[in-house]
């Protein structure tokens, strides 16, 4: 069964990104909520306590949350990215983040050449004033994309024109890498689990974007990611078999997402 | 005059909201005139649809004021820093709506190039009938792609799968006060929601004297248009009024707009 129906994909094509409602059980909000929380007190232990609030970035791919760890298995997750991108995109990651703040406006496409989508669900009520994802709708596309790389949108004269998608715990957003995105008015401590996608390289230019990926999610990584590799050996050993993990296992090790070490 | 860097993202987002454009006595001007036009507006000739809008033109002696606007350095200053020294003045309108919401819709087709100032009379927001627009959406390809969404006004679906409305197309909400103005791109997509079924708006017109072929070949089209519309949708046997094509204050300005005009073949003489 596909999850989205004709309008939905052709919504998510022109806009670059769209918002499922209700995805979430209360049931499942809970054991999210629970795993957030005890992945970041361990966190936080490890913090000095004087430390200003901080953002943390964190896998999920670890047995201490079993249920976050699935999510890119979740066949409302990985169906959805396979209707939108193509049957054979990889799930890179299942990660939370503690943010902090505004986040100013970005993509997150590393490389001209490399595609992928993330979905990202927010844990707490957000709307434009307190933190709600901002998108400028159908950015994700050139020559659009290209131009707003030469509009200082930082300059407190410019006003970035923007969609708020305000979100309830529950929904989840998807999004184009490409497509231009920020934050503002957050607490500290907004909270946000996400998987994300890698579209499989077609051509040498996507081929090229893959590795120049690899490079880049080493360095951001290396910055905002609070503990450990974000691929965690229990994930890697596939437990259960799964022929669709393992295809994406196989495929990060072919580009250099796993080092042969971390297996 | 608008700063270089507003007319860099007037042209990547296709608009800009003007703050305090006009003062306090130039709005109770523009209201009083605004309530001149309503009440000689045949009411016969609403435009019906989800709008239910009544428009007519300001270019007639009881709206003096408002018609010079088309004239005015403040705007026709900006419209020249946009399109060029040669811009066209092409009208400036009075828009009564008693519908709450105007489909998501861009003023033009392609290769029609120009620019509309509008403002609204009373304080509207996203839940009271502000232009909503979509950012960028003046771009021929993101135009394009837009046309492939379903939008429920412009061309329903089945009853199970009807189409997206109004409020559940991403937008950006224009909001303004009295005396504040949008200025938006002909080609930028935009709508309206929730708007008072008293909603009034003036709106100040500008083309860009078309210079390549094809925008040759589109203001011709858009002529030729503009002329059938006029005859079938208004009494009135020319869409220009005659007090403001007369220019009793030989205004070179609007001489040399309406001798383009003329050449275009947007104003027209008609038998009765």
């Amino acid at each position: 069964m596909q999850m989205l129906n004709e309008q939905q994909v052709t919504f998510f094509e022109t806009f670059g990104f769209i918002i499922l409602r209700k995805v979430f059980s209360e049931e499942e909000l809970a054991k999210m909520n629970d795993e957030f929380e005890t992945s970041l007190k361990i966190i936080q232990r490890e913090r000095p306590d004087n430390e200003p609030p901080k953002h943390f970035n964190w896998s999920n791919l670890g047995p201490e949350t079993p249920f976050l760890s699935l999510l890119p298995e979740d066949t409302r997750i990985c169906e959805t990215a396979e209707q939108l991108f193509s049957k054979n995109v990889v799930a890179v990651s299942s990660n939370s983040n503690r943010r902090v703040g505004d986040t100013r406006w970005h993509t997150d496409q590393s490389h001209p050449h490399s595609y992928g989508l993330k979905f990202a669900a927010y844990l707490q009520p957000l709307n434009s004033d307190n933190g709600a994802f901002r998108v400028i709708p159908g950015s994700h596309k050139q020559p659009f994309n290209d131009t707003l790389k030469h509009i200082e949108m930082d300059n407190p004269e410019i006003t970035v024109p923007y969609y708020s998608c305000d979100s309830a715990p529950g929904d989840i957003i998807i999004f184009n890498f490409a497509t231009w995105h920020s934050s503002w008015g957050g607490s500290f401590d907004r909270r946000m689990c996400t998987v994300d996608f890698y579209k499989n390289p077609e051509t040498p230019e996507e081929v090229e974007g893959t590795y120049d990926q690899v490079i880049v999610d080493e360095k951001v990584y290396a910055n905002i990611r609070a503990s450990g590799s974000g691929f965690h050996p229990h994930w890697l050993a596939n437990a259960n078999n799964s022929p669709r993990r393992q295809r994406w296992i196989d495929w990060l090790r072919k580009y250099g997402f796993v080092k042969s070490e971390a297996a | 005059m608008i700063t270089e860097q507003q007319i860099h993202q007037f042209h990547t987002f296709g608009f800009l909201v003007l703050k305090n454009m006009l003062n306090e006595k130039e709005l109770k001007i523009v209201n009083e005139e605004f309530d001149k036009g309503l009440a000689k507006k045949d009411k016969g000739e609403l435009i019906a649809g989800a709008r239910v809008q009544l428009n007519w033109s300001n270019l007639e002696p009881h709206s003096s004021f408002t018609a010079s606007l088309l004239e005015d350095q403040r705007f026709y200053g900006i419209a020249q820093q946009l399109w060029g020294e040669d811009v066209v003045g092409k009208n400036s309108q009075a828009n009564h709506y008693a519908g709450n919401r105007s489909p998501w819709h861009p003023d033009v087709g392609p290769n029609v190039h120009g620019c509309k100032f509008v403002f609204y009379l009373s304080p509207v927001d996203a839940d009271s009938g502000a232009l909503r627009v979509i950012p960028g959406s003046h771009r021929p390809e993101f135009s394009d792609r837009i046309k492939k969404v379903r939008l429920k006004d412009n061309d329903p679906g089945p009853p199970e799968d009807p189409g997206l409305a109004v409020n559940e197309v991403p937008f950006c909400s224009c909001d303004s006060q009295p005396g504040d103005v949008v200025l938006f791109n002909y080609l930028l997509w935009h709508a309206s929601w929730h708007g008072s079924d008293d909603r009034r708006m003036v709106s100040l017109q500008y083309w860009k004297n078309p210079k390549t072929p094809e925008e040759k070949e589109a203001m011709a089209a858009m002529a030729s248009g503009f002329v059938k519309r006029s005859h079938e949708k208004l009494t009135v046997v020319q869409p220009y009024p005659e007090f403001w094509l007369s220019n009793p204050e030989n205004n070179p300005l609007r001489a040399q707009w309406i001798e383009w005009l003329r050449e275009w073949g947007f104003i027209e003489s008609i038998p009765v």
